[in-house]
């Protein structure tokens, strides 16, 4: 009998290479289901993780100039990888628009997917968020800003507001934090299969296909050991 | 494996998780929080965001 695989994955959403990492493993899911004929039982949920908790939410300015003032990289340096990143992006399909990016702090979009999760939205939540930020320049650091996006994945605005005004997921993300503290995740995109299998950044979606046959074969075997 | 992309442009702390910094002299500690199992890496330095800088990773060095 097959198992159903989860992946626990910790991201922040001001993060290019998740956004990249996100459409590789979904590369990866793709190439599985064409290869295997089914698509894989594997259960993905996302997982907080901040970057920069010392963003404020009203940054004025590009995420560009927030690596050159905030992080003392040259900003001719800080626009030469945002270039090199945007180009990655777009190979996999993916439009960044840095020019637009309105950097800001994520901790209330962390909140809001942990309320999409509870409500079953929080990978739609995730992909809306990640495009508003990176493609549409849209603001994700108000509770206002997040509730209309909320709204366009079926969320309901009012239950949002309050949510996100009282601050009810914010122990969830705290939580989250402490986790990836507890495994030693220091940067982000983070891959944890099966709670046993780790894999680091946005990697390319041949070695996400070999991750998850090999957390898979061992979870059959572990499966038939204990059945023995 | 292919391999990473690889740049000069910029160079970013591995991802990967580090060993945690252990301290039995006066057993566990109980306040510090939650506890993880050790993972076992499939796949390690891939592109990733560190403290808030999102360059590409070190080269391996052969």
């Amino acid at each position: 009998m097959s198992q159903s695989l989860k992946i626990d994955i910790w991201s922040d959403v001001a993060c290019p290479w998740c956004y990249i990492g996100k459409r590789r493993l979904e590369s990866a899911l793709e190439r599985l289901t064409e290869r295997d004929g089914a698509r894989p039982d594997v259960t993905v949920e996302y997982h907080s993780f901040e970057l920069s908790p010392d963003t404020p939410v009203d940054f004025e300015g590009t995420a560009t100039e927030f690596l050159a003032r905030h992080k003392g990289i040259p900003l001719a340096q800080a626009q030469q990888m945002q270039d090199h990143v945007t180009r990655l992006a777009a190979a996999e399909g993916v439009e960044f628009r840095t020019d637009r990016v309105r950097h800001t702090r994520t901790l209330k979009a962390h909140e809001l997917l942990h309320l999409a999760k509870a409500h079953g939205k929080q990978y739609e939540m995730k992909e809306r968020l990640l495009a508003a930020y990176f493609t549409e320049g849209r603001h994700v650091g108000h509770s206002s800003d997040l509730a209309d996006l909320a709204a366009e994945v079926g969320l309901d605005r009012d239950e949002v507001l309050a949510a996100l005004d009282s601050g009810r997921f914010a122990g969830d993300v705290a939580a989250d934090i402490a986790q990836a503290r507890a495994y030693g995740i220091n940067g982000v995109p983070f891959f944890v299969l099966d709670g046993r299998y780790g894999v680091s950044g946005a990697q390319d979606p041949a070695v996400f296909v070999q991750a998850i046959d090999e957390a898979t074969k061992a979870a059959a075997g572990t499966e038939e050991h204990a059945d023995a | 494996m292919p391999d990473a992309p690889r740049s000069a442009v910029g160079r970013s702390a591995p991802a990967r998780p580090a060993p945690p910094e252990a301290d039995t002299a006066n057993g566990p500690d109980e306040s510090a929080g939650p506890t993880a199992p050790v993972l076992s890496m499939l796949a390690d330095d891939g592109a990733a965001c560190v403290d808030g800088v999102c360059a590409l990773p070190d080269p391996v060095t052969p």
